[in-house]
């Protein structure tokens, strides 16, 4: 995304963002007073965000991180009697209850256990946003996807470089394996053989961080 | 070495590739298609590798939930959680409403206790038809005056006569007149 972009997106946020506490404040209570509409809309509002900057960063499997979504929804239903409004929006509540289902997720599949004690250990980049102001949904957004991109670069940087370039081709350019193949020049099953030893690699080196 | 020959396309250093890791580096190659396609996966052997390389693929660029995918999870939730949040708030309707139900739960008592002391008590109907012998009593009229302490060794002779008064009420009750013959 280019710097204009970035800045229209931010404007856009902030001018959206300054209702952000009286309108969702509002939701919130008509769903605690069993609103289910208002409820929807507050469920809604968030779950995209939760999906994609949230879950589906941390498991990679689409299923999974819809399943995963859900239970964060249904366990904030059944706990929203115990959610209190503090002037910032429930977006952040909400993500530590998505977040510790993703560490649930991980701790019980025991291939990524280390990286469910990774996930534990994050800084959570919405702990120093005390502001009531709008304008920090979309900051902390951005800065939800920073981390992830800059554990998933940390990562790629310990790699062999041909492995790296292997994963940067297939998942990140997201070209077919013939394609990734031919420009690094070797045959399809070859190639194969080198994303497979590439995607380990970055299985130990990631789970590591 | 050229980059073209294809006797070593892997990094320096790198073991050769047995058939077993070509098997699952194509099996990976596999599932990965179909994951980059929607398709549904079966848990497999590569499923470790699978997830990492999804979990790369989407910390990279955001992937968004279709609308229509995303109003059916939100759906989902509330239905599932429906019963269980109703359930959750129903505590809290019931201590809103304790104080009222408990006073006049307490107003009820008091307002029954007041019309039992007032009504006058009923007199057995039917007690007097009853034969005293068929009738529950203490057997002091049987027994008579207490006894002394020097006749503590006639218990069992006590216990007989109570005994045998309580058997002929028994008789007269399943013999009926047959009982006196």
């Amino acid at each position: 995304m280019s710097t204009v972009e970035q800045g229209r997106e931010i404007a856009e946020c902030e001018g959206a963002a300054q209702e952000i506490p009286s309108l969702e404040d509002a939701l919130v209570r008509r769903a605690q007073s069993g609103d289910q509409e208002a409820l929807r809309s507050l469920l809604t509002r968030h779950a995209d965000a939760l999906y994609s900057r949230i879950i589906l960063p941390r498991t990679g499997d689409a299923s999974a991180a819809e399943d995963l979504l859900r239970a964060t929804m249904v366990t904030a239903i059944e706990k929203l009697h115990t959610f209190r409004w503090q002037g910032r929006s429930i977006y952040f509540w909400l993500r530590q209850i998505a977040v510790n289902k993703v560490i649930d997720h991980h701790r019980h599949n025991q291939r990524s256990s280390r990286l469910a004690q990774s996930l534990a250990e994050e800084p959570d980049p919405a702990a120093d946003a005390p502001s009531r102001r709008g304008p920090e949904l979309a900051l902390i957004a951005q800065e939800e996807q920073r981390i992830n991109s800059a554990r998933v670069r940390a990562a790629l940087e310990r790699l062999n470089p041909r492995y790296r370039r292997a994963i940067e081709l297939r998942l990140l350019e997201e070209l077919p394996r013939e394609e990734c193949a031919r420009r690094l020049e070797v045959a399809l099953g070859t190639f194969d053989v080198l994303f497979f030893r590439a995607v380990n690699a970055f299985r130990r080196t990631f789970g590591e961080l | 070495m050229s980059e073209k020959d294809e006797t070593r396309p892997l990094p320096e250093g790198e073991p050769a590739v047995s058939a077993e890791e070509q098997a699952a580096a194509s099996q990976l190659a596999d599932e990965l298609d179909q994951a980059l396609a929607g398709r549904l996966m079966r848990p497999s052997a590569q499923q470790g590798s699978l997830a990492a390389a999804l979990m790369l693929r989407a910390s990279a660029a955001e992937q968004h939930l279709h609308p229509a995918r995303r109003s059916a999870l939100v759906d989902e939730a509330i239905q599932s959680a429906q019963p269980r949040a109703i359930a959750a708030a129903r505590p809290r309707a019931a201590r809103r409403w304790a104080p009222t139900l408990a006073l006049a739960a307490s107003l009820l008592l008091l307002v029954g206790a007041s019309l039992m002391m007032l009504v006058p008590a009923r007199k057995p109907s039917s007690r007097a038809s009853i034969p005293i012998t068929l009738r529950s009593r203490p057997s002091d009229e049987l027994l008579g005056r207490p006894f002394s302490a020097e006749e503590r060794g006639a218990a069992s002779q006590r216990l007989d006569l109570v005994f045998a008064d309580r058997l002929a009420g028994y008789r007269r009750v399943v013999l009926g007149e047959e009982a006196d013959r």
